[in-house]
């Protein structure tokens, strides 16, 4: 028997599924590129939502960052502390591969937001017939 | 191929069986399975090493993400930036050249009404001021230099949109200080991860880009600084990796939005 909490976490995960298979189809089959730029970063973030779920740990309360930390005067933890804080803690290692993808994808962005505009300059349309000359 | 009617359908069942193949991975490889309730091996080392100075491999910092990026592996975000840095250059090397620059003054004034002018006016200090602390708490709390400088953007986004490039270029914000202020951050990072061969060089053992002293190493970077006001965590080079990437994002995508604005802007002039 499963529970409601596994019910919901599966429902998630078909919920960001769902999601891909629709921004992918989008990209193969809308002809103008802002929308495909669009779907684009709808795709990233709905891995970088899976990537952060996959983290998820039954139980864990907190974010990876030990609490009492302060600029001025910081008391170290002990090692019973980290401990405990170990078991109620996410797995920290896809949140560091989500912090470097989102800049590096915001950066590719940015560079395919730059070349569309140039495209749509020169050619003056976004739509990916008239470019290729298959519509007038 | 894109004029015939079985397209779409193609498209639809490529897609998805590509997403179903995905689900059956995730499913096997059991990362998407409910009920796991353990860290992995690699996650219980960093959770048990990073925050307790007593640990040989200690990084004498609370936030583990943060530690991580720019301590355990941190020539890895070092080629990440260089490759963030690329990017942006390559989107201004097609949106400029040498010799045109005076073509490229703003002509905008912005596009919106009073609310969202006096809005903006309200807000760019508030996401400035958060978007630093971010940044130098990035050792303490969830954030860090790439994050408060994601933030910060969203402060020239929204000059631009309510006053237009001319307002933001006539306040020294130009491109070739922005692209200064982000080469010369980038170059400061290697710099500091580059000190301990330099002292491997002069006196012993030390590794590129390590931060606080290693068993076989007694290079550190200081992480705790006396001052009249009490001891400041530093939390080694993590501090200043921190702030260096906060100015190389900021003053990055800050270019990368100006110039692109501008080119908007010069296209509905025509």
């Amino acid at each position: 028997m499963i529970s409601l909490d596994g019910l919901l976490w599966y429902y998630i995960v078909v919920a960001i599924l769902f999601t891909i298979t629709c921004a992918l189809y989008g990209i193969a089959t809308r002809p103008h590129i802002i929308k495909k730029l669009v779907l684009l970063t709808i795709v990233s973030d709905a891995v970088y939502v899976l990537l952060v779920l996959m983290g998820y740990r039954i139980g864990a309360t907190n974010p990876p960052v030990v609490p009492g930390g302060v600029l001025e005067n910081p008391v170290f933890p002990s090692h019973k502390t980290i401990v405990e804080f170990m078991h109620k803690v996410v797995d920290p290692v896809p949140q560091v591969l989500i912090v470097t993808a989102i800049v590096i994808g915001l950066a590719q962005f940015v560079f395919l937001v730059t070349i569309s505009m140039h495209l749509a300059k020169s050619t003056g349309s976004f739509d990916i017939r008239r470019i290729e000359g298959e519509k007038e | 191929m894109r004029k015939s009617k079985t397209f779409p359908v193609i498209c639809l069942i490529t897609t998805i069986s590509i997403v179903l193949i995905l689900a059956v991975l995730l499913n096997i490889s059991g990362l998407t399975t409910y009920g796991v309730n353990e860290l992995t091996g690699l996650a219980k080392l960093f959770v048990l090493n990073i925050p307790d100075p007593t640990k040989p491999w200690s990084s004498h910092a609370f936030e583990i993400v943060t530690a991580i990026l720019w301590d355990q592996r941190g020539l890895d975000t070092y080629f990440e930036t260089s490759v963030l840095f690329l990017a942006i250059v390559a989107s201004v090397a097609l949106l400029s050249y040498y010799g045109r620059r005076h073509v490229l003054e703003g002509t905008g004034d912005g596009y919106t009404t009073m609310i969202v002018k006096i809005v903006t006016k309200l807000v760019v200090p508030i996401i400035a001021v958060v978007s630093a602390s971010i940044a130098i708490h990035g050792h303490l709390t969830p954030g860090g230099g790439f994050q408060g400088g994601s933030v910060f953007v969203v402060a020239p986004v929204l000059i631009l949109l309510a006053y237009g490039s001319r307002f933001l270029s006539s306040r020294g914000f130009n491109e070739l200080r922005l692209l200064a202020i982000r080469a010369l951050s980038v170059t400061l990072i290697f710099v500091v991860g580059l000190v301990p061969v330099l002292y491997f060089l002069m006196h012993g053992t030390a590794y590129l880009f390590q931060n606080t002293y290693k068993p076989d190493s007694a290079f550190t970077y200081p992480y705790l600084i006396p001052t009249p006001i009490g001891e400041i965590l530093t939390a080694g080079s993590i501090m200043i990796y921190n702030i260096l990437e906060f100015f190389a994002v900021a003053a990055g995508f800050t270019l990368a939005i100006l110039l692109l604005t501008r080119e908007f802007e010069r296209g509905e002039k025509k």
